[in-house]
């Protein structure tokens, strides 16, 4: 069992634009001469885990980021009327991915929301974009989408670091969580709220 | 809740690049992209480079 083995699987995590690491992440793992089988991921990470296992370059996966205004849903744009239509983005993930999960070359879990039974769901198989949208579509910011008469949101807010289909499915896990937490001391969180407050004027 | 969760998974993992210096990076970070990039990079580098010493 170690990094080297013919079985690696790698979890994404959830976690908007610091999700840029696990790129980062995966051009060190290349560096190193690791490949993972199975990836599986939330939200960015799912966006992220979808072109690793498409065999898109490093490169490639930052100009994806670039290209598609997937952060530009800053503290200002939330103070707009109106949801992002997350449909927009459909024609932009086409040219990007292919059309099924079969078609990748990398066994790829990606897991959203039902809003509708409050649950997560993982997709591994069919149709590959309107689940990686749903995957990413942040409320209250992105629409959900609507996947087989049912609505999906953000995998992150049931599940944020999908680890599950990995078990007992590889003999290594390496998981890559960018949705960290410090503790914060009570001065520096006043001083960082009425520093959001100061840019609002 | 959640982050209990979270937590007790991260844990089952044999490999974890969490860097914290990415708290660093906010909402309205107009370089977040590469700064989180370069984060995970160095971070991830740094562990995998401690790791083949180690073996």
């Amino acid at each position: 069992m170690n990094l080297k083995s013919e079985s690696v699987g790698l979890v994404l995590s959830g976690g908007g634009v610091r999700g840029m690491a696990h790129i980062g992440v995966i051009r060190a793992l290349e560096e190193h001469a690791v490949s993972a089988k199975i990836v599986s991921g939330s939200s960015v990470g799912a966006l992220v885990g979808a072109l690793y296992a498409n065999g898109t370059s490093v490169a490639d996966m930052l100009s994806f980021f670039k290209e598609t205004p997937l952060f530009k849903y800053n503290f200002f744009t939330i103070m707009k009327p109106g949801l992002v239509d997350t449909e927009r983005y459909f024609e932009v993930f086409q040219r990007y991915f292919p059309e099924y999960f079969e078609e990748l070359k990398r066994e790829l879990y990606v897991v959203a929301t039902n809003m509708q039974k409050g649950e997560e769901e993982f997709f591994s198989s069919g149709e590959l974009v309107r689940p990686l949208l749903a995957s990413a579509a942040l409320p209250p910011v992105f629409s959900p989408l609507e996947i087989n008469n049912c609505f999906y949101a953000d995998g992150g807010i049931m599940n944020n670091f999908p680890l599950e289909p990995l078990k007992n499915k590889v003999d290594y896990i390496i998981g890559s969580n960018v949705s960290v937490i410090k503790q914060v001391e009570k001065k520096t969180l006043i001083r960082r709220y009425s520093s959001q407050i100061e840019r609002l004027h | 809740m959640i982050y209990a969760i979270n937590r007790q998974k991260i844990r089952q993992c044999d490999l974890v690049f969490e860097p914290l210096e990415l708290e660093k990076i906010g909402v309205l970070d107009k370089k977040g992209i590469e700064k989180a990039y370069f984060i995970g990079y160095e971070h991830a580098s740094r562990k995998l480079e401690e790791l083949s010493r180690e073996t």
